[in-house]
């Protein structure tokens, strides 16, 4: 009975039932989007992963594999089918008549890659390159070694003739090696060579495709366990892509929350139309009441109408997806860092179902317990005016709905302190918007006397109904400020590296100089105009102990890991790149403990110092005075932190998370990384061949082509926040629509009286408009300021600068503004609507 | 003799400013037998609309007691009392309060349905036969005319059986002469139904068509 009542009730409010689905369906259809991403991402992930490593399982060794590996793999299969193919790549020089440079050579089985290609120009197959001494190269090694297509490059003992450039390759290069171009040509030709033989260092792979039913992870593990040997690295393909999958989780954990926002204000205005919706019913409830409808059996009627409400948003929102997803797909797909689902994932829309009809449930849970307080007397006076209001003691019924959706910021970050920074955040903003929008209302209070009768009857409805109003004005201003803060930290990254690559940064960044190229690499930068700076030696090491205690949790201890977990535990596992230093560089800040007191004894009893960066010290929990161990090349060195440094990473100078001081590595093998100073255009392409032509084992990276390499990645990732920033902004203004309906409901009585006192229809909707583009208006510049604000610490914390205010950041009021406008006629068009309507129906 | 209702000494004050009281009724008693027609009269603001409140167990006096078939309503909690007041009363207003969006049918069988009465709809359509209005069944309120919509009002009080009708200026919004007929059908249909009724008005002829006659004055009630 109840649930049919709800339902007849609903029908009968065509207008608010609507408003009410379209809100739910706009704060769901981000979350739809992003959960359907994850789900494609991650599936993305296994098909990109798998272009990565060529195959599901990839086996790669410095030593020649024995067959017997192939062997003890099909055995764990089991009978399963698989495909099988191998490769070789080698480090060597490729010489052109006056040049020579070093390259990875790789040659592989005509079967490999199973995923992904090597696409070349003019397109080419694997039979071409195996029809004689053949070789396709990366266009790098074509300017480096001033070749073209046709031209011959000596590799080894054999003369190869370039016949394609490689224009994408699916698959990653390894290890060092991944800094020097590539070159490919069939096996034979490698035999030809006459490189692979004893000493030489040769990757050797073996490379399988299973079928979809085998779990690969595990295959890894057994085979690992069954094989021992250590000479073997044995890695699915997951973790061969572990890199790129984390970054695109990264950006799926925030777009999450962004999502998240919209839900909030789809809420918002859920309430506020709920309220109105609430406050028109209470006469029917005061007579459902009376004649015995119990407190409870009210409230659980108006609970079936919410999730009557929310499951129609639910089903809207998926309707929306479907044909939105196809949409985006087509117009944005180019332009986004992932692939875009044609269509929401059946887990998301699961999802969805869920979180809509809960959070809406637990938001609205204050108003619905209300409608069991109220008394009815009301029937027996002439006039019905019972209102409904939640008091601030009833603060305890929000709960549910803080809890909830702290829970789902936890889940859509995975991570509990992104979560609490984020809620503390949007409580923050929202308390500050609250107290300042206050402030601006009462400025304006204390200035009305002379203006006209509109002007100060529009501000003191305003001021004098402050809850809804700067409900309005918070919203909004949420909006606004989420969408012009990605325009402002997208911009500030772009100024930061281009203008940095544009005066201060390094030109080139060389690696992999032996320490006795060190003096001869610096003089020939001299003599060519260049300067050699920042040479810093590097070792390897792996983080062994922490005060002595071994005890380091494993990244597969367990499934359901926060991020923070994540990192903590790839910071203990990694093996770092140390380096040793007399004193901070100029990117560094020092921002906890002391300098280096000089160089290292090691006569005296005192342990080696280390400086640590001070998000490395964070994600292991270090402090000043902690001792560390690690493990150089078999032998263990002990240091203790006297330091926290924070480090300006996009100064593109070498730089490390953790740094011991000078002297500690003297006796360690180890090579060095340096930078140049700006570099004109031409002197820039002379010192790389001049290099190359000197050093031909050290590497070199291009930091402009890096720095655009970069901005193109940023750029893709800011489109993905900025459309979700959009869909929080279209939320906040359904929540103003949603205001705008409940005021308009409650200000019935008052403009009809306004109009009995004289005032025209015009002169009435001017007051609604001048309140509507008052609160709108405000709302954009505050929200754009706030953006501002907020974007100080992030880009104070990434480049240690303020933000830059670049025109794109400015975007966001070129194009609210307007919409603030349009949004001001809508309400007062709507609310002009309402009150020609009203009198009609009274009569 | 057992009563319908039992109205001893009832006082309801209502706070005036931070420091003082108003006082609308003033130690109010009356019994009103089975079957009785009751009518309370009295100018507005002499405490009529609060004396239907407590009467009908929507406000709780300040002091004294009301007893409905025995059932003294201060025992009773917020739940038993609007259960109670479903089962045992029919109330009838002067501004009609039906249900927008429910049809005329809807609203009568509303009460049956609360009440968990199996045959709702049946019942309602027989009630609202007998108020006439048999070929007003699908309509909503808004397409009925005023007489019509207070005698879906009655035929809604009715429906249940009530032992007791609490009417509150039933014809008030009313021109005379459909008032008088509204007024008429409602007599006839309480005599039908052997119900008890109390009503409240500030129309002397109305009330004298009731058994007995109670003013309302100043807080204060005697017998007419």
């Amino acid at each position: 009975m109840l649930l049919k009542y709800a339902a007849k009730e609903l029908k009968s409010f065509p207008r608010y039932t609507l408003l009410f689905i379209v809100n739910i369906m706009i704060g769901l259809v981000g979350l739809a989007a992003i959960e359907s991403f994850n789900s494609s991402i991650a599936r993305q992930i296994r098909a990109s992963s798998q272009e990565a490593a060529g195959g599901d399982l990839v086996i790669s060794s410095r030593l020649p594999i024995d067959p017997e590996v192939r062997e003890t793999i099909r055995s764990l299969l089991e009978g399963d089918h698989h495909d099988f193919g191998e490769a070789e790549e080698i480090l060597t020089m490729a010489a052109a008549s006056k040049l020579s440079r070093l390259v990875q050579l790789r040659a592989q089985s005509s079967t490999l890659p199973f995923y992904g290609k090597v696409e070349v120009e003019p397109s080419q197959t694997n039979s071409q390159l195996e029809a004689g001494f053949n070789c396709w190269v990366y266009p790098e090694l074509l300017t480096q070694l001033d070749l073209k297509v046709g031209d011959a490059l000596k590799v080894g003992n054999q003369s190869l003739q370039i016949i394609g450039v490689v224009k994408k390759d699916s698959a990653p290069q390894m290890g060092r090696s991944a800094l020097a171009p590539r070159v490919y040509i069939s096996r034979s030709t490698l035999e030809s060579t006459g490189l692979v033989q004893k000493g030489s260092t040769v990757f050797y792979q073996k490379v399988f495709k299973l079928s979809a039913s085998v779990n690969v992870d595990e295959l890894a593990k057994l085979a690992s366990a069954r094989l021992k040997d250590s000479t073997l690295n044995i890695r699915s393909h997951t973790q061969v892509s572990e890199a790129s999958a984390r970054m695109l989780s990264y950006l799926n954990d925030y777009l999450g929350l962004i999502s998240l926002v919209a839900l909030l204000l789809s809420n918002i205005g859920g309430l506020y139309l709920f309220r109105a919706h609430l406050m028109d019913r209470l006469k029917d409830m005061s007579i459902l009441k009376m004649i015995g409808m119990r407190p409870n059996r009210i409230a659980l009627l108006y609970s079936f109408e919410v999730l009557l409400l929310s499951f129609a948003g639910v089903c809207l929102a998926i309707v929306a997806s479907l044909a939105i997803f196809p949409i985006a797909n087509f117009l944005l797909q180019d332009f986004l860092p992932f692939q875009l689902p044609t269509r929401p994932e059946p887990e998301a829309l699961l999802l969805i179902t869920i979180v809509g009809m809960v959070s809406t449930l637990v938001c609205l849970l204050p108003l619905i317990l209300k409608v069991r307080k109220f008394s009815p007397s009301e029937l027996f006076q002439e006039s019905f005016s019972v209102q409904l209001r939640v008091r601030a003691r009833a603060l305890l019924q929000w709960v549910p709905a803080i809890l909830f959706f702290f829970a789902l910021s936890v889940w859509q970050a995975n991570s509990i302190r992104v979560a609490l920074l984020f809620l503390a955040s949007l409580i923050f903003s929202a308390a500050f918007l609250f107290a300042l929008g206050l402030l601006a209302f009462k400025g304006v209070e204390s200035r009305l006397s002379q203006r006209s009768l509109e002007i100060k009857f529009a501000y003191r409805e305003l001021i004098r109904r402050p809850l809804e109003n700067l409900t309005t004005f918070v919203s909004l201003a949420i909006g606004a400020m989420l969408a012009s803060l990605v325009f402002v930290v997208e911009g500030s990254i772009r100024s930061e590296f281009e203008v940095g690559a544009a005066s201060a940064q390094p030109s080139l960044f060389l690696f992999d100089i032996q320490e006795e190229q060190i003096e001869p690499l610096a003089k020939l930068s001299e003599d060519l105009g260049a300067q050699l700076i920042n040479s810093s030696p590097m070792v390897r090491a792996r983080l062994t102990a922490i005060n002595g205690s071994t005890e380091f949790k494993s990244e597969e201890d367990s499934s359901l890991q926060t991020r923070e977990d994540e990192q903590a535990a790839r910071s203990r596992n990694r093996t770092f790149n140390l380096t040793e230093r007399k004193q901070l560089s100029t990117s560094e800040t020092l921002l906890e403990g002391s300098e280096f007191s000089g160089s290292y004894d090691p006569t005296s009893n005192r342990l080696p110092e280390i400086s640590l960066e001070e998000r490395f010290s964070e994600r292991l929990s270090l402090n000043i005075g902690d001792k560390l161990t690690f493990e150089i090349m078999g032998v263990e060195l002990i240091g203790r932190v006297v330091s926290i440094r924070r480090v300006k990473w996009a100064s593109f100078q070498p730089n490390f998370f953790v740094q011991f001081q000078d002297g500690v590595l003297t006796d360690t093998p180890k090579v060095f990384l340096a930078s140049t100073g700006k570099l004109s255009s031409d002197l820039k392409s002379r010192y790389q061949q001049e290099v190359v032509r000197l050093f031909p084992n050290v590497s070199i990276i291009d930091v402009g082509q890096a720095v655009r390499e970069l901005i193109q990645t940023t750029s893709k990732m800011a489109l993905a926040l900025k459309i979700m920033a959009f869909l929080v902004l279209i939320s906040a203004l359904l929540v103003v629509v949603s205001i705008q309906t409940y005021n308009v409901q409650r200000a019935k009585q008052q403009r009809g009286l306004l109009k009995l006192l004289g005032l025209t229809r015009s002169r009435i909707l001017k007051i609604v408009s001048i309140q509507s583009w008052s609160l709108v208006t405000l709302a954009v510049a505050f929200g754009w300021l706030i953006s501002i604000a907020v974007a100080w610490p992030i880009t104070s914390l990434m480049f240690a600068r303020a933000p830059s205010l670049t025109f794109e950041s400015l975007i966001i009021v070129v194009l609210l503004l307007p919409l603030a406008l349009t949004n001001g006629l809508t309400n007062g068009l709507t609310t002009a609507l309402n009150f020609w309507i009203q009198p009609r129906r009274n009569r | 003799m057992s009563y319908v209702l039992e109205v001893e000494d009832v006082v309801k004050n209502y706070p005036q400013g931070t420091n003082s009281e108003i006082e609308v009724l003033c130690g109010v008693s009356f019994k009103v037998a089975p079957k009785e027609t009751v009518s309370v009269v009295g100018a507005s603001g002499g405490g009529k609309s609060t004396l239907l409140s407590i009467l009908s167990g929507v406000d709780r006096p300040s002091k004294g007691s009301v007893k409905i078939l025995g059932r003294n309503l201060a025992e009773l909690s917020d739940d038993e009392l609007t259960s109670f007041r479903g089962r045992e009363y029919g109330i009838v207003f002067q501004q009609f309060h039906l249900i927008s969006h429910l049809t005329a049918l809807e609203n009568v069988m509303l009460p049956l349905e609360i009440n968990g009465i199996t045959d709702a709809e049946a019942k309602a359509k027989e009630f609202l036969h007998e108020v006439g209005l048999s070929e007003r069944l699908a309509h909503m309120p808004s397409q009925l005319s005023g007489g019509e919509t207070q005698r879906v009002a009655i035929a809604r009080a009715l429906a249940i059986q009530p032992k007791i009708i609490l009417a509150d200026e039933p014809s008030g919004n009313l021109d005379v002469h459909t008032g008088q007929k509204v007024m008429d059908l409602l007599f006839a249909l309480i005599e039908k139904h052997h119900s008890t009724l109390v009503l409240v008005t500030h129309n002397d002829e109305l009330a004298k068509r009731c058994q007995r006659r109670l003013s309302l004055e100043n807080g204060k009630i005697s017998e007419i």
